[in-house]
């Protein structure tokens, strides 16, 4: 190929990555930009510092669910289970303070434990079935979404449960400063995962196995280990979501939580992690919080029809996907050029050799 | 029989960039009968089918159908000509009948949005009789072994209304008995007026089946001969490109004794669907060639020596261990790295060279925590053993060219020496600078004692790099060459 031909390619498909990564980046820190102009001219409150902590509050445990979705998603599956299972960890842990079996009666922690053991174990059965029976993790987590549903119920006959500690209710409601102690928790959290993510083999390994599975597998990196563990993982931040959920409000709710599904993909989604796999990670995951937190806030605040946030939250979601995939296909184009593969050429690259 | 082609190629010409693939070559075909095209790898054979199947839409020269100068523009306008390509079973619906298939896309319906079973069922039966195939058109395609399927499918495309029936490489997946009755199949739709296009690596098939046979050569046509005309060592002495050693390095069998102890052992390792028993030593320092063409089983069976497949029968020792259950965490862990065909199941694009380096390192680079300063000298160094250009450990890697991209793959698995190296096809798609490269770091490789096995359907690539070369044909190892006996024509003639 002509060396001028070949540095103009250079520089259009660096262009085409870098507009790429930009619009990827930018999208969501302009949406929450102009949310929050938008709604501190609609509602005078809105800006106050006592408003932003509850906000704060607000999200703390959506932070949590999200940050094992985002481990999720960045291999490249779907976690639809976390509503579920974050309702049957805050349930069975107050079952399990009120039973009469001795190990838990009145154990506050020993409860919490067992009850995210159980979180855990739903997660790593999800995690199994698709690393190691190759079932679809939206098929899985679908079945493990009805069995988390299905012990709630049952356990419950739907019924909430209102008999918890004072010292329970107390993780819900102390603070720390002019903070929400919840919301401290839940930065530690994203701290933590932020860490995890870029600085250990383990989070470099998701963004491979998420980005190239074939590439990882072919450095000896254990791909199926990967995927099932990330599932536990998610299963288990959905189960402390749950119990901090409990925290929150005092009681065990066997309905209520579902919105925590949608909001913690539609964070990891909006905040521009790739639903592919291997691109984005947790600082986009905080901006989809962000996003969401301030939408579902300011939507109360205006106080028109609390249900138009459903509205507002799925055509955002909406957007978010289509500039999801679009940066996806943009850098795939941009990539193809560079090494040369678009349809006819990819004939051109390969044929000569294999004719 | 009518006397004028059925397709007339003449002056064509295709070049992609600086490589010219097809140089003012003529050919044509005429009905009833079986015209091969042979050739070496990158002769030309797979960009004339491409051009004729309507995948390449650019080229100079003219292509007339049944008199008509044609240029088609896709592969439609190629079907429509009445030219069908036959590739092993990828058209086909599994889960579906025969009869099925074979109407695929033109089921007749007596009402609209209906289908008219009883038409489909006659139609079939006189379809598959007039083919000869007598095999039962209600049976799903899914339970016919491949080459049915594969004889379904030309019976698809015929009743498309093809009269040119391209076949690429038919054979290589089928087993002697599938291959015979196919090759009688082609007989009768020779007789049936039919043009066959045939390419394929086995020469011998080619001597048996053809009427005429054309020869490529660097995408010139050495001629068109009458396939009495022809043996197989004049169609590989005329087919061989002359070939000149990039990488002068000195083959070093003498080393190995009997009493040496091999690396890497196979004890007739069966790898089903690739390899049926194959026993072979690796030694330290050494390179071994597995050769084979497409379908001779020896990717599979490199890919089984890494864990990707299951090897179900035989033994692999690793030194003075054997090995159970490899899975790839496992090999890679012993000291057996891996390098795949296909570049792009190696790297890891949208990141830069340095993290594509570090990922098959990072556990001997740091316990735990990744440090960007250790990854980025590990990458750094690397690039000076490697020479990769630009020496830039922060550039993304899709901005290297193909050949650099290929050295940080293979250099990445040196960084913690390794005891085996398996590597794939380590030249393709490379230019003669980049592949004498490569090659030539392969060279320095081996001789840090590192055990090498180099898998490759290029001869050139296993002349220059391997100082021992097995030669494996469908599935069983058929012959061995030391030394200087490895050359092309060897090679060729085995495989």
């Amino acid at each position: 190929m002509p060396e001028m031909i070949k540095k103009s390619i250079h520089k259009s498909s660096r262009l085409g990555s870098i507009v790429s990564s930009r619009l990827a980046s930018f999208t969501p820190l302009l949406t929450l930009l102009a949310l929050v102009v938008l709604f501190s001219f609609t509602s005078e409150k809105f800006l106050s510092w006592n408003n932003m902590a509850n906000i704060a509050g607000q999200i703390s445990v959506l932070c949590i669910v999200a940050s094992g979705m985002t481990l999720v998603v960045l291999m490249g599956e779907i976690d639809l289970s976390v509503a579920n299972i974050a309702m049957m960890t805050g349930i069975i842990m107050a079952m399990l303070y009120n039973s009469a079996i001795s190990i838990f009666a009145g154990h506050l922690v020993i409860s919490i434990l067992a009850a995210l053991l159980a979180a855990l174990g739903i997660g790593i059965v999800a995690g199994f079935s698709v690393a190691r029976l190759g079932i679809p993790s939206f098929a899985v987590t679908l079945a493990t979404m009805q069995i988390s549903r299905g012990i709630t119920m049952t356990v419950t006959e739907g019924r909430p449960i209102y008999e918890l500690p004072d010292s329970l209710r107390a993780i819900g409601s102390f603070r720390i400063g002019p903070l929400p102690g919840l919301f401290v928790i839940a930065i530690s959290v994203l701290v933590l995962f932020y860490l995890v993510l870029k600085y250990t083999h383990y989070g470099r390994y998701i963004y491979a196995v998420g980005g190239n599975r074939a590439a990882a597998k072919m450095v000896g990196i254990r791909t199926r280990l990967m995927t099932a563990s990330v599932m536990a993982i998610s299963g288990l931040m959905a189960g402390i979501g749950g119990v901090l959920t409990v925290a929150r409000l005092g009681s065990a709710q066997t309905f209520g939580s579902e919105d925590i599904l949608i909001d913690s993909l539609a964070a990891v989604v909006i905040g521009g992690t790739a639903l592919s796999g291997g691109v984005g990670g947790i600082a986009n995951t905080v901006l989809g919080v962000l996003i969401l937190g301030v939408l579902n806030n300011g939507l109360n605040q205006m106080s028109s029809n609390i249900f138009l946030k459903y509205l507002f939250k799925g055509l955002i979601l909406l957007a978010a996907l289509v500039i999801n995939i679009f940066t996806g296909w943009v850098k795939e184009r941009a990539q193809m050029r560079q090494t040369g593969q678009t349809c006819e050429d990819l004939d051109s690259e390969t044929s000569p050799n294999l004719s | 029989m009518d006397e004028t082609p059925l397709i007339e190629m003449t002056k064509i010409s295709k070049r992609f960039g600086a490589i010219v693939a097809l140089d003012n070559v003529d050919i044509d075909f005429r009905r009833g009968e079986v015209h091969s095209i042979v050739g070496e790898n990158g002769a030309g054979k797979s960009t004339l089918v491409k051009i004729l199947t309507g995948y390449h839409t650019t080229y100079d020269g003219c292509v007339t159908v049944r008199g008509q100068i044609v240029r088609f523009q896709g592969p439609r306008d190629s079907l429509n000509a009445g030219i069908g390509c036959v590739y092993q079973e990828r058209n086909l619906v599994p889960a579906l009948s025969v009869a099925e298939n074979i109407f695929l896309g033109r089921m007749p319906s007596s009402f609209p949005g209906l289908v008219d079973w009883k038409q489909v069922r006659r139609e079939a039966v006189k379809q598959l009789e007039m083919l000869g195939l007598n095999f039962d058109y209600e049976q799903k395609v899914e339970y016919y072994p491949l080459g049915m399927r594969q004889m379904t499918e030309i019976a698809r495309i015929i009743f498309s209304g093809a009269e040119v029936i391209i076949l690429d490489e038919p054979t290589s997946a089928l087993s002697i008995a599938e291959r015979n009755r196919l090759f009688e199949f082609v007989q009768r739709l020779k007789k049936q007026d039919k043009c066959i296009i045939y390419i394929s690596h086995f020469l011998e098939e080619v001597l048996d089946v053809s009427d005429r046979i054309t020869i490529l050569k660097d995408g010139r046509k050495v001629n068109t001969y009458a396939c009495s005309d022809l043996d197989k060592d004049t169609i590989i002495r005329l087919m061989s490109r002359r070939f000149v050693k990039t990488v002068e390095g000195v083959r070093q069998r003498a080393v190995i004794g009997a009493s040496d102890k091999p690396v890497l052992e196979c004890r007739a390792v069966t790898v089903t669907g690739n390899v049926v028993d194959a026993s072979f030593k690796v030694h330290a320092g050494e390179a071994l060639g597995l050769y084979g063409n497409v379908g001779s089983g020896t990717t599979g069976l490199a890919e089984a020596l890494f864990g990707l497949r299951a090897i179900e029968g035989g033994e692999v020792w690793l030194e003075d261990k054997p090995l159970k259950k490899i899975s790839p965490h496992l090999a890679s862990r012993l000291g057996i790295r891996f390098i795949p065909e296909e570049r792009r199941s190696a790297i890891w694009l949208g990141q830069k060279l340095s993290r594509n380096i570090s990922l098959a390192n990072l556990q001997t680079l740091s316990r735990f925590l990744i440090h960007e300063k250790t990854e980025t000298s590990a990458a750094q160094k690397v690039i000076g053993v490697m020479d990769i250009l630009p020496p830039d450990p922060h550039m993304l890697v899709e901005w290297f060219s193909g050949g650099n991209q290929q050295k940080a793959i293979v250099g990445r698995c040196l960084l913690d020496p390794p005891k085996v190296l398996i590597v794939c096809e380590p030249a393709n798609g490379m230019d003669v600078g980049a592949k004498a490269g490569i090659i030539q770091k392969l060279w320095a490789i081996k001789e840090q004692g590192v055990a090498i096995l180099i898998i490759s359907s290029d001869p050139e690539v296993i002349v220059e790099t391997c100082d021992r070369s097995l030669v494996f044909r469908r599935g069983a190892l058929c012959a061995e060459l030391h030394g200087d006996q490895i050359s092309k024509e060897e090679l060729v003639r085995y495989a």
